[in-house]
């Protein structure tokens, strides 16, 4: 059994009186990848900011293997529009202990960009590619990724999951999936974690939450509360 | 290399499952033959954009049954068909997986020559001298 890269025990965070994390406990481990989903507002960014080290919780505890670097991936992450991608590559490379200028270059080509374009140039899928570079270069092994193919048309979300993989294979971080995108959770993730206001409802391995009557979504959706259909 | 997997998502069968299934048929219809190298964990994760563990589950799975074999550092293989079970067990398994069958297509009420033709057509061709 490989051994845990991040976990955190008893969360708890509050804000504005609104309890955000409500005793949350999480495991990542090395060449596991833990899917994590839950409906909006349901504490995941929350959970995902505490274990990246950008927020503190009230209670509770974040453990990070030694030597181990963490890095989180949002979809809400944005880089200044004017700089071009070999601009904004030196700027991390600078601020960055570890950087594979190599890996950059060969992300960013396969997206079929060339770094003298403008990041505010280019479109949702060749932003998608340009963050992945800018994120896998930084050689991290333990990936935050927060719903980074949301919004991305077909074509753009399968290359970014044929990069993740590729390099995934390669590096075997510890990963945490976060993503509303059912059949990605299915084919991607080899333990499902369900979070539905503030708490961990479910945590499975993927293939056990397989049902044969109703379908992994029927089932994922199944563990919410509250489940009212408007019409 | 011609060998063509389709994945579902949301089915009563899981992705090591099917990822099994469709290679198993792909042997039986001889798009792989005896021999054939099989892509790498890798190659495979990446091309059907699965999760590499799942796809090394199933190829273990496969050489579980029989239907792959492993040599290390070079990689999977596929197997050489030969009786890998006692006559006894092979007799059980088949009657297992005919009983499975037949469960399943019953409330599609077809004729018997519309579900043999249905395993035919999915068997690899062979040689008249038996």
């Amino acid at each position: 059994m490989t051994d845990a890269m991040l976990s955190a025990q008893g969360i708890y965070k509050t804000y504005e009186y609104k309890n955000v994390l409500n005793n949350v406990s999480i495991e990542l481990r090395a060449g596991i990848i833990t899917g994590l989903i839950g409906r909006n507002g349901a504490g995941k960014s929350t959970l995902m900011s505490i274990l990246a080290g950008l927020e503190r919780p009230d209670s509770g505890h974040v453990y990070q293997r030694p030597e181990q670097k963490v890095i989180m991936l949002a979809n809400s992450q944005q880089f200044p529009r004017y700089f071009s991608l070999s601009q904004l590559a030196a700027l991390l490379a600078k601020s960055c202990r570890v950087w594979d200028q190599e890996r950059f270059s060969s992300i960013v080509s396969l997206f079929k960009l060339n770094s003298h374009q403008r990041y505010g140039s280019l479109s949702s899928g060749e932003v998608a590619g340009v963050k992945l570079a800018l994120f896998l270069a930084q050689l991290p092994n333990i990936w935050l990724l927060d719903e980074i193919t949301t919004g991305l048309d077909i074509v753009a979300a399968e290359n970014c999951i044929r990069v993740l993989l590729e390099y995934f294979s390669h590096d075997k971080p510890a990963v945490l999936y976060c993503s509303h995108n059912v059949s990605e959770l299915e084919f991607l993730s080899d333990e499902v974690l369900i979070i539905d206001q503030g708490e961990i409802v479910t945590h499975c391995q993927t293939d056990e939450f397989v049902d044969t009557e109703i379908g992994f979504s029927e089932q994922l959706k199944q563990q919410f509360k509250n489940l009212e259909v408007l019409v | 290399m011609p060998l063509k997997i389709l994945l579902v998502h949301n089915s009563s069968e899981t992705i090591a499952e099917q990822i099994c299934k469709q290679i198993e048929l792909a042997i039986s219809r001889g798009v792989l033959v005896a021999g054939d190298s099989m892509p790498s964990v890798r190659v495979l994760a990446v091309e059907l954009q699965v999760n590499p563990n799942t796809v090394a589950k199933s190829l273990q799975l496969l050489v579980q049954r029989g239907s792959l074999v492993s040599q290390k550092g070079r990689g999977y293989f596929v197997a050489e068909v030969k009786q890998r079970v006692s006559n006894a067990e092979q007799k059980r398994l088949l009657k297992q997986a005919a009983e499975k069958f037949v469960a399943s297509t019953r409330a599609l009420a077809l004729t018997n020559e519309e579900l043999i033709s249905a395993i035919e057509t999915l068997l690899p061709k062979e040689k008249s001298d038996d």
